[in-house]
C-alpha cells in the first residue's frame, strides 16, 4: 500500500502542481502549529490534562473529517499538508476549557465540512474554516461558547454543568457588562501571564504576543493584515472607550480579552485568503478591525471576531481592485521582463534546432559549399 | 415506446430534475430559507405554490396565448392574488399558528417567479397536456425540497418532527436561520448536480440560460468596471504592456524614434501638466523599459539575424533549382514550403 492510498487518495494522481501547493500549506501549518505550541502549553498549566484532552480530540476529528469528506466529494486528499490538524488545534483552543467534548468536535466537523472541502482544499478555501466552526458554535450554542471556568489552583476543570463548575467573568464579558479590571479585582499582571478565565488558548496575552512576533519575522507579508488589524482596534477602543475608568485601560482590555490577539496571529494570517496587494491588505486588516470592533460594541454575544473575520474574507477578493505600489509595480516589471526573456530564448533554441533538423537545408548546404561557392548565397551562410 | 410517452417523459425530466427550480434555477429561494423551517410550514409553502403554478400555467397555456408579454405579467400577478387570499384564509383556519409564523413570505409566494418563468418559458408556447405536465412536475420538485428542507431544519435544528420532540442530545439552531437554509440548499444542489452528471451525462442544463438580453443589460457594464483595474489617473494606459510586445516596440521606436514621442506629446499634453501623481508613478516604469531596451533588442536582434538569414538561404535554394534543374524538383518544393510554414507559426508564439 502507497503512502498515497494510506492518505485517501481518490482520483488518479496528484499533478507536480498540487504537490507543490500542498508543500507551501505544509509549510504554512507547521508554522501555525509551533506557533499555536505556546498558548496550548498554557492551557495545560491553567487547565490540566482537560485542556489536552480537547486538543486531541478536536484534532482526530477535523482529521477524520477530512479523510471521509475527501471520499465523499471525491477529491484528492490534502491530509499531507496538516492543515486539518491546525484547524482542529485552533479550534479547541478558541474555546472554554469545560466545554464537553463534543463541542470542539462538532466545529472541527463543520470547519471541514462546510468550511473547506466544498472550495476544495487549504489553498482554494474561501474562508477561514476555523473561523467558519467557530461561528457556526457560537450562532447554535452561545451558552457553552461563553461559559468560561474560573481559574482554580487544582487545576483540574469540571466540565460544564457538572457539580464542582464555577463560571469566571472573562474580560469580554467585563467589557460588555462595562466593568473594569483593575488592582483590586484583576491585576495586569494576571491579564498578561493569562490568569484570568477566557477561551483556554487564547487568554495568555504574553504567549500571543510572542505568537504575533514570531509570526512577523517568519512571514512579513502578515505585517499589513494583522498589524493594521491590531492598530484599527486599539485605536477604536481609545475612541470609544466602555469603560469609566480610562480609555488605555479599555484599550488593554479590548486587545486582550476574547479572540482579537488570536485571530491576528491564526485567522487573518492566511495567505491563501488575504489580497494579494499591499494597499489591499490594508485595507483588509482595518475593515477586519472596524466590524470587528462595531460587532462587539452593538452585537448580541460579548464577542463576534470570528464574525468580523468571516465577513472580511468574503471581501478579500474585491480589495484586490485595489492599485499596486510602486516597488509592485517594478518587482513585476522586473518578472514580466525575465518571462519575456525566457521566451525570447526558447524561440531562438527552437529556431536553430529547425534549421540545423530540417534535411534539406543540410543537404543544399552541402551542396551549396560543395559547388559554388561563387554563385552567390555561400557567404551568408 | 411511442412518441407522446417520449415527450411526456422528456418534460418531467427536464422540469423536475435537470432544470430543478430551487436547486438549479434558483427561483422562489426566499420564501424557501426563511419559511421552510419545520415541516407543518414547509407542507403549506409547498401547497400554496403548486396548486398556484398549476392553476395559473394552465389559464395561460388556454386564454393567454395571443396577449403581448406586458400585458400577460400583471395578468399573473393578479391571478396569484386570487388564488393567494383564499388558500390563506384556508390555512389560517386550520392551522392558525403556523401560517402566522409564516409571515409575510406566504402572501408573497403570489407574486413568485417561479410562476412567470414557468408561464413565459413554457405554458405560452406549448399544448395543454405538455403545459399540464410541466407544472405538475416543476411544482412536486419545488414541493419536494422545500419538504426535505423543512424535515432536515426542524429535526437538526429544533430537535423536533411535526411538533413531536426527538430527543436530541444537540441543536443546531443555526440551521433554522437563513444561512443554514442557504448551506442545506448548496449541499443538496450539489448532489442533485453529482445525479445528473451521473445519469444524464449528455444534458447541458447551462443553454438554459439565455444570456444574450443579459449582455447589453447594466449588470454586465457594472461587473466589466468592477473586473477592470482600479485606475483613477490611468496609468495603466501608458504601460501598454511594455515587455510582452518588446519587439514591436523596439522596431517602432527604430524606425521613427522622435515621431512617436512627438505624437505622445501632442495628444496629452494638459493631463500631463495636471496630474503630478501621474507623472511620479509613471517615472519608474520609464525608466525600467529604458534598461529594458538594451537586452532586448540584442535578443530581438539575433533572431532577426537567423531569419534574415534563413530568407537569403531560401532565395539561394531557388536560385540554385532555376538554374540546374534537378529531377527531385517536387519533393525540394514541398519541403520548402513546409519550412516557410513552419518558420511562420514560430514568429506567432
Amino acid at each position: 500500500m502507497s503512502r498515497e492510498q494510506i492518505l485517501g487518495d481518490v482520483s488518479p494522481k496528484y499533478t507536480p502542481e498540487m504537490k507543490a501547493a500542498i508543500k507551501t500549506t505544509r509549510k504554512y501549518s507547521i508554522d501555525m502549529i509551533i506557533i499555536m505550541a505556546f498558548p496550548a502549553v498554557m492551557a495545560w498549566y491553567y487547565y490540566g490534562e482537560r485542556a489536552v484532552r480537547l486538543m486531541v480530540f478536536s484534532m482526530i476529528t477535523a482529521v477524520l473529517v477530512e479523510l471521509l469528506g475527501s471520499k465523499l466529494f471525491r477529491i484528492n486528499s490534502t491530509l499531507g499538508d496538516f492543515s486539518a490538524v491546525a484547524t482542529g488545534l485552533a479550534i479547541s483552543l478558541c474555546l472554554p476549557a469545560s466545554s464537553p467534548i463534543w463541542l470542539p468536535c462538532l466545529a472541527s466537523t463543520f470547519a471541514i465540512f462546510a468550511g473547506k472541502l466544498p472550495f476544495g482544499n487549504a489553498r482554494s478555501q474561501m474562508f477561514n474554516s476555523a473561523a467558519a466552526g467557530i461561528a457556526f458554535i457560537t450562532i447554535c450554542m452561545p451558552d457553552k461558547v461563553f461559559a468560561y471556568p474560573a481559574i482554580l489552583d487544582t487545576a483540574k476543570t469540571a466540565v460544564l454543568g457538572s457539580a464542582g463548575f464555577t463560571k469566571g467573568d472573562s474580560i469580554a464579558y467585563m467589557l460588555s457588562q462595562k466593568t473594569s479590571i483593575g488592582v483590586n479585582i484583576i491585576s495586569y499582571l494576571d491579564v498578561l501571564v493569562g490568569n484570568v478565565s477566557g477561551p483556554m488558548g487564547a487568554a495568555c496575552a504574553l504567549a500571543m504576543i510572542g505568537a504575533l512576533v514570531y509570526l512577523f519575522i517568519r512571514r512579513p507579508k502578515t505585517i499589513a493584515v494583522s498589524g493594521s488589524f491590531l492598530l484599527v482596534c486599539f485605536i477604536y477602543s481609545v475612541l470609544f472607550p466602555r469603560v469609566l475608568t480610562g480609555r488605555l485601560i479599555s484599550a488593554f482590555m479590548e486587545l486582550c480579552g476574547g479572540l482579537i490577539l488570536f485571530a491576528a496571529v491564526f485567522f487573518l494570517s492566511d495567505e491563501s485568503i488575504m489580497p494579494k496587494k499591499f494597499y489591499a491588505r490594508l485595507a483588509y486588516g482595518v475593515s477586519a478591525g472596524l466590524i470587528c470592533m462595531i460587532i462587539r460594541s452593538f452585537g448580541a454575544f460579548e464577542d463576534g471576531t470570528v464574525f468580523a473575520i468571516l465577513i472580511t474574507n468574503g471581501l478579500a477578493n474585491a480589495y484586490d481592485k485595489l492599485p499596486y505600489t510602486r516597488h509592485e509595480k517594478k518587482k513585476r516589471a522586473e518578472e514580466r521582463l525575465k518571462k519575456a526573456e525566457l521566451l525570447e530564448e526558447q524561440l531562438e533554441k527552437e529556431r536553430i534546432e529547425r534549421l540545423v533538423g530540417d534535411e534539406i537545408i543540410d543537404i543544399d548546404a552541402d551542396a551549396l559549399s560543395a559547388e559554388g561557392i561563387e554563385e552567390g548565397g555561400g557567404d551568408n551562410v | 415506446m411511442s412518441e407522446r410517452q417520449n415527450r411526456f417523459l422528456k418534460t418531467v425530466k427536464n422540469s423536475a430534475v435537470i432544470h430543478n427550480p430551487v436547486l438549479f434555477e434558483a427561483i422562489g429561494i426566499a420564501p424557501v430559507v426563511a419559511m421552510a423551517i419545520s415541516l407543518k410550514s414547509a407542507i403549506i409553502l409547498s401547497v400554496v405554490s403548486a396548486v398556484e403554478l398549476v392553476i395559473i400555467e394552465l389559464f395561460a397555456c388556454l386564454l393567454l396565448k395571443h396577449l403581448k408579454r406586458s400585458i400577460r405579467m400583471p395578468i399573473y400577478a393578479i391571478l396569484g392574488m386570487a388564488i393567494n387570499i383564499p388558500m390563506y384564509m384556508l390555512f389560517k383556519f386550520i392551522i392558525p399558528n403556523e401560517t402566522a409564523n409564516a409571515g409575510i413570505f406566504l402572501p408573497l409566494l403570489a407574486v413568485n417567479s417561479l410562476i412567470a418563468l414557468h408561464c413565459e418559458r413554457f405554458a405560452v408556447k406549448h399544448k395543454l397536456s405538455e403545459t399540464f405536465t410541466d407544472a405538475v412536475s416543476a411544482g412536486a420538485s419545488y414541493a419536494f425540497v422545500i419538504l426535505v428542507l423543512g424535515i432536515v431544519r426542524e429535526v437538526l435544528g429544533n430537535g423536533t418532527f411535526y411538533g413531536i420532540k426527538l430527543n436530541l442530545p444537540v441543536k443546531l439552531s443555526g440551521l433554522i436561520m437563513p444561512f443554514g437554509g442557504f448551506l442545506l440548499l448548496g449541499f443538496m444542489a450539489a448532489v442533485l448536480k453529482s445525479i445528473i452528471n451521473k445519469k444524464y451525462p449528455d444534458a447541458k442544463p447551462e443553454e438554459a440560460f439565455d444570456l444574450s438580453e443579459i449582455s447589453q443589460s447594466h449588470i454586465v457594464k457594472i461587473k466589466n468596471i468592477l473586473n477592470s483595474d482600479f485606475d483613477p489617473y490611468g496609468e495603466n494606459e501608458d504601460e501598454a504592456e511594455p515587455v510582452l510586445n518588446i519587439k514591436k516596440a523596439k522596431k517602432e521606436k527604430h524606425d521613427k524614434p522622435s515621431n512617436t514621442t512627438k505624437t505622445e506629446k501632442n495628444k496629452k499634453p494638459e493631463k500631463r501638466k495636471n496630474s503630478s501623481r501621474k507623472k511620479r508613478a509613471s517615472a519608474p516604469v520609464s525608466s525600467d523599459t529604458a534598461r529594458e531596451k538594451p537586452r532586448a533588442q540584442k535578443i530581438s536582434d539575433s533572431a532577426d539575424n537567423y531569419l534574415k538569414d534563413f530568407e537569403d538561404m531560401l532565395a539561394d535554394l531557388d536560385e540554385y533549382k532555376n538554374k540546374y534543374s534537378v529531377d527531385d524538383e517536387t519533393e525540394q518544393k514541398d519541403k520548402t514550403g513546409g519550412a516557410g510554414e513552419n518558420e511562420k507559426g514560430g514568429d506567432d508564439e
